[in-house]
């Protein structure tokens, strides 16, 4: 690992982590803060991109093929490693380029109280947990990532939906503290120095037991927001502080969970899991789907398109082949930048609309052009259009299933079908048409801009590159590729023995009808 | 031919979607550029010049194939690859392909010519132009395509395309509505293509058209080969407005005239046809399919010549007529004559092209056939209906004029329960999220917001 690297690690999480602390305690001039915020957000993205482009970049097939697995130095008393690999090195500029859109485009009136600050604090977490190759801190970061959101939500007064979020913050923090401890205690059992560092529990047998699995997974697919655990995060999509709220949302960190904590550690729970999993991610799909297509406010429709994403990027993961989970992660990435910009234009639109039901808007277009372009563009590419990275995630995703699951292939068809539908209601019923009177009666509806409309581009930007050239982010799977053959051969492996194990039970009864 | 020749026309040829694509980025960015939008001179030359180009490599092709002597495959790499799956650059220059690419640059070139005028000082002439120009692109990929894939992407362009131009004059509510019926058309038919792509890539283990249909000769699944043919009938379906799924053809009338002519009445709407006739030599073995393909293409051409005969306006008269003869073209493929099939299509196309241009100057030229011959067609029309026993006149009459109740048989026993069962089911979630309410009663966010002014403005 190079020095700059080693620097670069804790660099990319601790800075915007000490810049939300100052900004909450130090700092109470808006301007200032908000210049502070976007300087500190342009500097880990060009640092986050820095370290993607210095691992990853150039030929395609030994890109991630090696995972840099060198430990950082040891902070209190946590065992400290990070690193950079194929798993984690798109979503580290990918995050950090989210944060930067949304605090360009975070109106000033929205900038009173702490609301940079708290996204500073969530991305900090995201980034942390994203580079964390010890159990301990990523389950820390985990829960830390919650945080901001939860307490955004306590201030905004909506009790219902702060009651949601604290169960689901309480959920998250018992079964993974839970499972941390069943770890923990296997791992001094068997005499591991470290004892939550993930490569060492790599070589332990199902470390924690099935219960430890089971409570990771849960946590995870919480995270993602698969159905029925979803209301958490569909409601806050569609009530929370949007601007505080976006970045703790929309993020992959449940199926990076997947990848990195419970598919390299129990290959065996997985394995076995597969079809439920499956059936749970095709149900989630079609569930976040039917619901979007219902809905009247554009935040709303975004958090359930969201869901149903999830549920797509579940079953390709769950697929248990290298085309399946290539495009799950793949999936996962794409449909992060793409629902961010979604979601970003709702808050836009709320912030200059006052509101983003649907049926006080239409015939914006005339007035925000640039808007209208960037939510139609990011919408054609959530769905999978031919040239973004969703259209080539997708096709992997469904070439997977197709290999053991061909009715949830066949699901998700009609999902994408459904939610190309939903997507473009949107956009017909926000920005065409004639225009509600509340819509004509808003004077002061402004386009995007500069920063807004750079922060758009960009995004567009990344999933058009993205989809005509995909292969550089193919080579995300090199990352997780090992595991699935793990999980291949021990799935394999048990296979084998319960034929046998049937065989020679069959020779037992021959032999035994032979002696009658 | 030899060999540096060949290697030049297959250059030339796979570069017949490229130009109308570069033309239209290129149009694109003139357009988001800050110092504003380009003149509509310059939009006209790049257009035109872009599909030139493509005329060239479409007529490259052509020369490829006869120079050929036989169906030319062009492998031209791979988009990207993964361990077990590999997406394949593949181009199949047959003579469907070549006679199909060339009248596609034909009919845009003067679509393009005819709206330098017609579309002069309207808001979206650039808008036109430029999804105009990713129309072509799509219509050659999908006609030059050499797998099912590469099909779908020109497919879904051509889709996507189509569905803005309906909605070209989006300030009115019409044409936003009828788009998002085209959309939705289209959106559930092109589940049978995709669905067509994956069973074909299970089966067989291509989707390169001329491995398919060298496996598919060599080991006839019925089974399997049925269940690709009904999906490729059920995606060409939606595109070739046949029943159930012809009732967004007259909408998407809504659109400028120019688009209409080259969407609707010439190009888009005989998409299914060229795909069922791409995929004849695999439908060939799905005689149920073919059966299928026949009775749909039979109800169609019926109803549809009866609910044009009952049209109050010019275009859906003719988008009716267009639906009834494209049905017809479903029974010829079914019935196996490719060739004739091909033949209507292409001279179809065109007179439906010209008659839709003709669709604004439709009173006039109805006013001077009445001096000239002393009836017009709807005389004739008339007359027909005259010829019909009066009570069974009224009851066909009706059924044809409320297109046989087809859609509000749809929107009842399909779209509506869905959207019904989606606002069920949010209900509830809100009911659920409202038992922790403190004090308010439970509502949910869009209801807890002020509802419009107007009552009119919300959707039932």
């Amino acid at each position: 690992m190079t020095q700059y690297v080693q620097a670069a690690i804790p660099l990319i999480w601790l800075l915007p982590l000490i810049v939300a602390l100052v900004l909450r305690y130090l700092v109470h001039d808006t301007r200032i803060g908000r210049t502070l915020a976007v300087a500190t957000a342009w500097v880990v993205f060009a640092v986050a991109f820095a370290l993607f482009f210095e691992n990853g970049w150039g030929d395609a097939v030994g890109a991630y093929a090696r995972d840099s697995l060198e430990s950082g130095p040891l902070l209190l008393a946590l065992h400290f490693h990070m690193a950079v690999d194929g798993l984690n090195a798109v979503l580290l500029p990918m995050t950090a380029a989210i944060a930067l859109a949304l605090l360009l485009s975070i109106p000033r009136s929205d900038l009173r109280g702490d609301t940079a600050a708290q996204i500073l604090a969530v991305e900090s977490a995201l980034l942390a947990s994203f580079l964390s190759l010890d159990l301990g801190t990523l389950v820390l970061f985990w829960i830390a990532s919650l945080v901001p959101l939860w307490r955004s939500v306590r201030r905004s007064g909506d009790h219902p939906l702060h009651v949601v979020l604290s169960l689901t913050l309480a959920a998250t923090t018992v079964a993974l503290l839970v499972a941390v401890i069943l770890i923990a205690r296997d791992a001094h059992a068997a005499g591991v120095t470290h004892g939550l560092d993930l490569v060492a529990l790599a070589r332990l047998e199902d470390p924690g037991g099935a219960t430890a699995g089971a409570l990771l997974l849960f946590a995870a697919l919480l995270r993602m927001g698969i159905a029925p655990l979803h209301l958490w995060l569909t409601a806050s999509a569609g009530r929370a502080p949007g601007y505080t709220a976006m970045l703790a949302l929309i993020t992959p960190l449940g199926s990076f969970a997947l990848g990195r904590v419970v598919m390299p550690l129990y290959p065996d729970l997985w394995a076995q899991l597969s079809d439920p999993l499956v059936l749970l991610g095709g149900t989630t799909a079609l569930y976040g789907a039917l619901l979007a297509v219902g809905q009247y406010d554009l935040r709303r429709v975004v958090g359930y398109f969201w869901i149903s994403q999830m549920g797509l990027v579940l079953t390709g993961l769950a697929a248990l082949n290298a085309s399946g989970v290539a495009g799950g992660l793949l999936q996962s990435m794409s449909s992060v930048v793409e629902v961010s910009g979604l979601m970003l234009i709702a808050l836009e639109v709320e912030a200059r609309a006052g509101t983003t039901d649907m049926r006080l808007l239409g015939g914006l277009v005339h007035r925000a052009p640039r808007m209208a372009t960037t939510f139609l563009l990011l919408s054609a590419a959530a769905v999978g259009f031919p040239g973004t990275v969703s259209f080539v995630a997708e096709d992997l995703a469904v070439q997977g299933l197709l290999q053991d699951h061909e009715l949830t292939a066949a699901v998700i068809l009609v999902v994408t079908a459904i939610n190309g539908i939903t997507l473009f209601k949107a956009f017909k019923k926000t920005f065409l048409g004639a225009g509600s009177h509340h819509a004509k009666s808003l004077r002061a509806f402004e386009d995007l801009r500069g920063m807004e409309y750079l922060a758009a581009v960009a995004l567009v930007g990344i999933l058009l590159v993205g989809g005509f050239l995909p292969q550089p982010l193919l080579a995300v799977r090199h990352g997780v590729v090992d595991t699935i053959h793990r999980i291949d051969r021990h799935h394999h492996r048990e296979h084998d023995e319960h034929i046998e194990h049937d065989d020679d039970k069959d020779r037992h009864h021959r032999r035994d009808d032979h002696d009658d | 031919m030899p060999a540096d020749l060949h290697e030049l026309l297959a250059d030339l040829v796979a570069l017949a979607p490229v130009w109308p694509a570069l033309g239209a980025v290129v149009i694109a960015l003139l357009f988001v550029r800050p110092s504003g939008s380009p003149s509509e001179r310059t939009v006209a030359n790049l257009a035109t010049a872009a599909i030139w180009l493509s005329l060239v490599s479409a007529l490259a092709g052509v020369a490829l194939r006869l120079g050929a002597g036989h169906d030319v495959d062009l492998r031209l790499g791979y988009w990207y690859a993964a361990d077990e799956y590999n997406f394949p650059l593949v181009m199949l220059v047959d003579g469907l392909a070549a006679a199909m690419s060339t009248f596609i640059a034909v009919m845009l070139l003067t679509t393009a010519r005819f709206s330098v005028t017609y579309l002069h000082r309207e808001p979206g002439f650039v808008r036109f132009f430029l999804l105009m120009l990713f129309f072509g692109a799509g219509m050659q990929l999908m006609v030059l395509g050499g797998s099912i894939e590469l099909l779908f992407i020109g497919w879904e362009i051509v889709g996507i395309t189509s569905v803005l131009l309906v909605g070209f004059f989006h300030e009115r509510q019409g044409p936003v509505q009828a788009a998002i019926r085209v959309l939705v058309t289209y959106r559930i038919c092109d589940i049978g293509l995709l669905l067509a792509g994956v069973r074909l890539h299970h089966w067989l283990g291509t989707t390169v058209w001329v491995d398919v249909f060298a496996a598919a000769a060599a080991a006839p699944l019925a089974v399997a080969s049925t269940a690709v043919s009904l999906a490729l009938v059920l995606g060409a379906m939606g595109k070739s407005a046949q029943f159930p799924l012809g009732g967004w053809l007259p909408r998407a009338m809504e659109g400028p005239t120019a688009s209409s002519a080259v969407f609707y009445g010439s190009l888009s709407v005989h998409a299914g046809v060229f795909l069922l006739l791409r995929a004849a030599p695999l439908i060939e073995h799905a005689p149920l399919a073919r059966a299928v393909m026949i009775v749909i293409g039979l109800v169609t051409a019926v109803m549809a010549t009866l609910s044009s005969q009952a049209s109050a306006d010019a275009k859906s008269a003719v988008a009716w007529a267009t639906a009834a003869q494209v049905g017809l073209m479903f029974i010829e493929v079914g019935c196996g004559l490719y060739t004739l099939a091909t033949v209507h299509l292409i001279s179809h196309a065109t007179l439906r092209y010209y008659q839709f241009l003709r669709t604004p100057s439709a009173l006039h030229d109805a006013l001077r056939r009445q001096a000239m011959l002393g009836r017009t067609e709807q005389d004739e029309a008339a007359a027909r209906w005259e010829e019909v026993a009066v009570v069974r006149r009224r009851w066909l009459y009706r059924l044809a004029h409320e297109r046989f109740a087809v859609e509000t048989m749809l929107d009842r026993w399909i779209s509506r329960p869905i959207m019904s069962l989606s606002r069920t089911l949010g209900r509830l979630e809100n009911r659920f999220l409202a038992l922790h309410e403190k004090t308010q009663p439970p509502i949910g966010p869009e209801l807890s917001r002020p509802l419009p002014a107007a009552s009119k403005e919300v959707e039932p």
